[in-house]
């Protein structure tokens, strides 16, 4: 068994404790801001900081979130309606699962045998159906207002529970960041370098690497280093006026990346046996899978895979099963999502890390009960089902559950705002923390209506 | 049925028969949206909830008398014993109601709603809502008056007029500035411009509260005002709110400014030079014209405008082309817009045809026309009636009817295509948005061009308004830009409608309109704010929320306030193809023949769309308007990518070529600087890259500083901005 790599000896946190955060009011009042407190960060201090602002009892040090970007249908993955009439029921049939009492997709046989190993929540519940509002409220818990984008909870914790390690950017989106319809840049108010490093580079591909990570010709860790001052100062004099795009910090990450055999390492899919590679399948959410484990057993906290395409408005059978008409073995959406979570579940089992590792598996919002006429089903936000595993969530369990018709929830609602409370309490971070926006408006990370879903714990 | 529950309480309930009779429609669904039960999280929903179905915020009162009297055999209220109504027990939770408590028991909704069932849950054809009147009695906060108290006036077509507060749902767009009581009061925790938004039965209204910074003691501009000028608006708004505007920029960085904003070039260094010489008092509007009449401008522009149109990158040239020549001859955006609605032909050899591309679905036609010709979001419509606007399912499917009499491949009008109506399951009557539906024979998309470019539409000037304003200032009037709606009011909502009635009084002229906003001081400011000095430290410290709160006391707004009434200038981030084109006039020595990014090879070339700083997927909107220097794979293509080192280290090359000639370090630093900057380096810069240079041991290292130099004024702020 491998143990996480802890690749540097100087390890460093951020340096604000939670107390330190919600001390800024004071501190704003003595004209130090935000902006300024995170310049701090560069201090080194020793790794079991990190901890101390863990909510006692919580496991999870890091997240890995697999976005289903489209909105999945609850329907056809986790929460089927075999009784229901055909035009509800759907193309696809239920099967039994590892757990007694628990059927889901007949797309999804891997994952049945692994029931004991995540949660189901059937009940989620939100207003909103439309994608860019859907996925705000999803990944930040706020309904979006005009005058405020709030932070995705992968930016938060990536603030909040600082480095593990001080190589690769703490929060990663494979391939690409585009999420909900691709407007949120997942940092919301909170400065850009808490933003997901997208790196638009696929895994599955052949030529797989991300681009322009290692070093160019003729440059030299001096001449690197000599670009970083002179960055450094031009920053300082700048007479741009604007003091939103003063930020360096992204070019410094940058920087660091360049110079980090462990950051190119990080991203060698190569060093994986073929074995391996293919038990994760061969499409882009399996081969990011594999590589959010990488990167997760690096020290990484926050790890996006994106699935793109579950925007199923037609075609669902097709789309959702098949991968293209008439195919002898499935690879549509759902057979891949299979094998990408059902491996990466393996994986981090084998290696000790599931119990501090979240896995959260959703997208925006399901779909109608009712197939369309283009054989397909529209946006639904009424009632869909997220997937939940590792980080101390007890497997095995299905929390809520929807109506006959899999309309609207017929018991024990939960809102995007419990869920993501509840992934902050995962992550050992008290969902009442207060963040201040660079003007200094104090805001809660969820607001206090929001409840975690405690029995989703052991 | 129904007649005899009616007789009933007719005969057993004299007394409550004897109060005037409450109506339906204007009493009893004000309680029913108040309350929140027809919202999209309720019952409102398309699907309704629990089996119970009431129209999105009442916009169907005929429906949801069906559903409440009728429907379920008229089970949800009960005639023997009215107060025993599922109608009234649920929402006041005697019985159990997801929803929750949602009507105060024995409260005076409650006695509304149960004096309506004890006279027989009628529904008469009673009074409509002509007109609801939102205003507040101040909506200046004038020094320590903090609590403005807002009216909501509904008017009925029987005459009356009643105060509907209590029936009004408030709600600020930042409720952490404003607090509404139930009895209508707002409490403004906060100085700058707050938008509240009243919803009473289906009207919904806006109201713009301005809480000044500093109460100004001369209000000139205020009281001296004359709606003639861009400014005349904008520094109305910025004494209101007891703002102050900043300086104006400098001459050199306003011709980098306005060449970068109106051609997407640098300016020539020795054009910089002869501005900044001429003693001309007009020479900033000389400049204007001289790169308005360019070719430079057509190109650029139209580079933005097949963005905006989301011209496909593998469509025919002559669309490309034909949105070329429209602007080389100056054709009036409404006649533009005409040509493109009524198109009919090949999609080869006739440009505007391609607006109906084979194989697109007219309810994408519908969406895309909808927000480039009106600025507005109908696609918000296809499944509801819009939440916060007037679009209604018809309007949205009536526009698509429009689109689907056409043909496509060869763009036929030839009338025979239709689309469905989900409500009906029946083909959609053709109808204008918001207007009236179509007659069969009517040749629709006419009718449909007519009303867009009308003279008095609403909407077709102020999107192109608020899309160019946005260009040139950095943000539009409203944002986002294309979601213009009642309910999301402009920050100067008198500016935009001025500049629309300029913009249709000059030929729909898109130079016109650019050459008002240009000319504006508004437009010429410095991107500092007012108060900086020359010291190193110009940010002020952010001010807590604590502190803003006591305003009016000279307590200072934040820079994205400052930028948003137009104090300052705002500093906008390079285009991606503008800053590929500036980067190569840069680093390019002088007379080499280069590529532009700003061209049509360009827009139809996918690999250019996925360069790090211009990455978009196929068949996205590709109109990606800034390089995203914050994003991570950008800064990585910048140190290390061949994005930036391989025109710095060219052979041949500006730097190269300068190298070898063995200039000076300070010519050689001041080259540069005129070239990405427009200005020469100042003597703390020349200092420090002196003593850069001079570190060198070897031509070698010299060389490798020299690049090392440029590298870092090509990633500055300073180059990477228009300001």
């Amino acid at each position: 068994m491998q143990k996480r790599i802890r690749p540097s000896s100087s390890i460093r946190c951020d340096g604000v404790s939670r107390r330190g955060v919600l001390q800024l009011g004071q501190l704003a009042g003595l004209g130090i801001g935000l902006p300024q407190m995170l310049a701090f960060s560069g201090s080194p201090c020793p790794a079991e900081n990190t901890n101390t602002r863990q909510v006692a009892g919580s496991k999870a040090k890091s997240c890995i979130l697999v976005w289903l970007d489209g909105g999945p249908s609850h329907l056809e993955t986790f929460d089927l309606k075999p009784d229901a009439s055909s035009e509800v029921r759907g193309p696809l049939s239920a099967i039994s699962t590892s757990v007694a009492g628990i059927s889901i997709s007949e797309c999804l046989p891997q994952l049945a045998k692994r029931m004991q190993d995540f949660a189901i929540v059937r009940s989620m519940t939100s207003p909103l159906g439309e994608h860019n509002l859907g996925a705000h409220y999803m990944l930040t818990g706020y309904r979006p207002t005009p005058v405020l984008t709030y932070p995705s909870f992968h930016a938060v914790g990536s603030q909040q529970l600082g480095l593990l390690q001080t190589d690769i950017p703490n929060n990663i989106a494979v391939p690409e960041y585009a999420v909900g319809g691709g407007r949120f840049d997942g940092a919301g108010f909170l400065p850009s370098q808490y933003a997901p490093f997208s790196l638009k580079a696929d895994p599955a591909a052949d030529d797989f690497s991300v681009k322009d990570l290692q070093p160019a010709n003729g440059m030299t860790l001096n001449r690197i280093e000599r670009r970083r001052q002179f960055a450094q100062q031009l920053s300082q004099w700048n007479s741009a006026g604007d003091a939103t795009l003063q930020e360096s910090s992204s070019l410094n990450q940058a920087l660091k990346m360049v110079t980090s055999p462990n950051a190119v390492k990080a991203f060698q899919l190569d060093d994986e046996t073929p074995e391996t590679r293919r038990r994760y399948g061969a499409k882009t959410v399996g081969q990011s899978c594999l590589l959010a484990r990488r990167l997760v057993e690096r020290g990484v906290r926050f790890v996006t895979v994106n699935q793109r395409g579950w925007d199923t408005h037609e075609n669902l059978f097709t789309r959702l099963k098949e991968g293209y008409t008439g195919a002898k073995t499935p690879v549509g959406l759902i057979p891949s999502l299979d094998l990408a979570v059902s491996a990466l579940l393996d994986d981090l089992k084998d290696r000790n890390l599931l119990d501090e590792t979240l896995v959260v598996v959703m997208g925006e919002f399901g779909r109608t009960p009712k197939i369309n006429t283009s054989g397909g089903r529209d946006h639904w936000p009424r009632v869909f089902s997220v997937v939940l595993a590792g980080g101390g969530i007890l497997g095995g369990q299905v929390i809520g559950a929807s109506d006959s018709v899999g309309e609207s929830p017929l018991e024990r609602p939960v809102t995007p705002a419990d869920l993501v409370a509840t992934v902050y309490t995962a992550l050992g971070i008290d969902p009442a923390t207060i963040v201040s926006t660079s003007s200094g408006r104090p805001v809660r990370l969820v607001s206090d209506e929001a409840k975690p879903v405690l029995e989703l714990f052991s | 049925m129904f007649a005899s529950i009616l007789l009933q309480f007719l005969l057993c309930l004299p007394v409550d028969a004897a109060i005037s009779p409450v109506d339906f429609d204007t009493q009893v669904m004000p309680i029913l949206t108040k309350s929140g039960c027809n919202t999209g999280a309720c019952h409102g929903a398309a699907a309704g909830r629990g089996g119970f179905f009431l129209s999105l915020y009442g916009s169907r009162p005929d429906d949801d008398y069906d559903q409440i009297v009728r429907a379920m055999e008229g089970r949800r209220i009960d005639a023997e014993r009215p107060e025993l109504s599922l109608i009234l027990q649920k929402p006041t939770e005697q019985l159990s109601h997801e929803g929750g408590t949602r009507i105060e028991l024995d409260g005076p909704d409650h006695q509304t709603l149960l004096t309506w069932l004890n006279q027989g849950a009628r529904r008469i054809n009673g009074r409509r809502l002509t007109e609801f009147d939102f205003k507040a009695d101040n909506s200046n906060a004038e020094e320590g008056n903090q609590v403005v108290q807002l009216h909501a006036l509904a008017s009925f077509d029987d005459g009356t007029v009643e105060p509907v507060v209590p029936w009004t749902v408030f709600s600020a767009n930042d409720p952490s500035a404003v607090e509404i009581s139930e009895s209508g009061q707002a409490t403004i925790l906060k100085a700058g411009r707050h938008v509240i938004l009243a919803r009473y039965l289906d009207r919904v209204a806006a109201l713009e509260l301005l809480a000044p910074f500093r109460i100004n003691q001369q209000n000139a501009a205020v009281q001296n005002f004359t709606p003639d000028s861009v400014d005349a608006f904008v520094d109305r708004k910025i004494q209101q709110l007891g703002l102050q505007s900043g300086p104006p920029a400098d001459e050199a960085p306003i011709v980098r400014r306005l060449s970068l904003d109106l051609t997407g070039r640098l300016p020539q260094p020795a054009d910089v030079d002869s501005f900044v010489a001429s003693s001309a008092a007009d020479k900033t509007e000389q400049l204007i014209d001289d790169l308005l009449r360019s070719d430079h401008f057509v190109e650029f522009w139209t580079f933005r405008l097949a963005g905006a149109l989301r011209v496909p990158g593998n469509s025919p040239p002559v669309y490309y082309a034909w949105i070329r020549d429209c602007l080389k001859n100056e054709v009036p955006f409404d006649e533009m817009a005409r040509q493109l609605l009524l198109a009919e032909g090949e999609l080869q050899s006739n440009g505007p045809a391609n607006f109906y591309p084979a194989g697109v679905q007219p309810k994408a036609t519908a969406e895309l026309a909808s927000n480039i010709f009106l600025g507005i979001q109908l696609q918000c419509a296809n499944c509801h009636d819009h939440p916060l606007d007037q679009w209604t399912q018809d309007d949205y499917h009536g526009l698509a009817a429009i689109f689907a009499t056409v043909s496509r491949g060869p763009v036929v009008a030839n009338g025979s295509g239709y689309v469905i109506h989900p409500q009906t399951g029946e083909a959609a009557i053709p109808k204008i948005p918001g207007g009236r539906f179509l007659s069969e024979d009517s040749p629709h998309r006419e009718k449909l061009a007519d009303w867009v470019t009308a003279a008095d539409s609403p909407y077709f000037k102020k999107a192109i308004v608020n899309r160019t304003w946005n260009y040139l200032m950095g943000r539009g009037l409203v944002e986002p830009i294309d979601d213009l709606r009642s309910t999301n009011p402009a920050t100067h909502p008198e500016l935009l409608n001025w500049l629309a009635m300029d913009f249709g009084n000059h030929q729909h002229s898109l130079r016109h309109l650019i050459r008002t906003v240009c000319l504006s001081n508004a437009y010429q400011r410095s991107c500092s704010p007012p108060t900086a000095t020359n010291n190193k430290s110009t940010t002020k410290p952010a001010k807590s929320e604590t502190e803003q709160n006591v305003f009016a006391d000279g307590s200072n707004a934040s820079p994205t306030e400052l930028a948003q009434f137009y104090c300052v200038a705002t500093a906008k981030l390079l285009n991606p193809a503008v800053f590929h084109d500036a980067v190569n006039d840069v680093c390019e020595s002088d007379n080499t023949p280069r590529e532009r990014h700003v061209s049509y090879a360009a827009y139809r070339n996918s690999d250019f769309a996925r360069t790090p700083v211009g990455r978009c997927e196929i068949g996205e909107d590709c109109s990606v308007d800034q390089v995203a220097i914050k994003d991570l794979a950008v800064q990585l293509a910048f140190v290390n990518g061949e994005l930036l080192n391989d025109p710095i280290r060219k052979d041949g090359g500006a730097l190269t070529t300068a190298i070898s000639s063995k200039i000076g370090t300070e010519e050689l630093v001041n080259l540069f600087f005129r070239r990405a900057y427009s200005r020469t380096a100042s003597a703390r810069e020349l200092k420090f890259w002196t003593k850069q240079f001079h570190e060198a041991t070897s031509p070698d290292e010299s060389k490798l500083i020299a690049e090392d130099f440029l590298w870092s004024i090509l990633t500055s702020n300073e180059f990477l901005t228009n300001h």
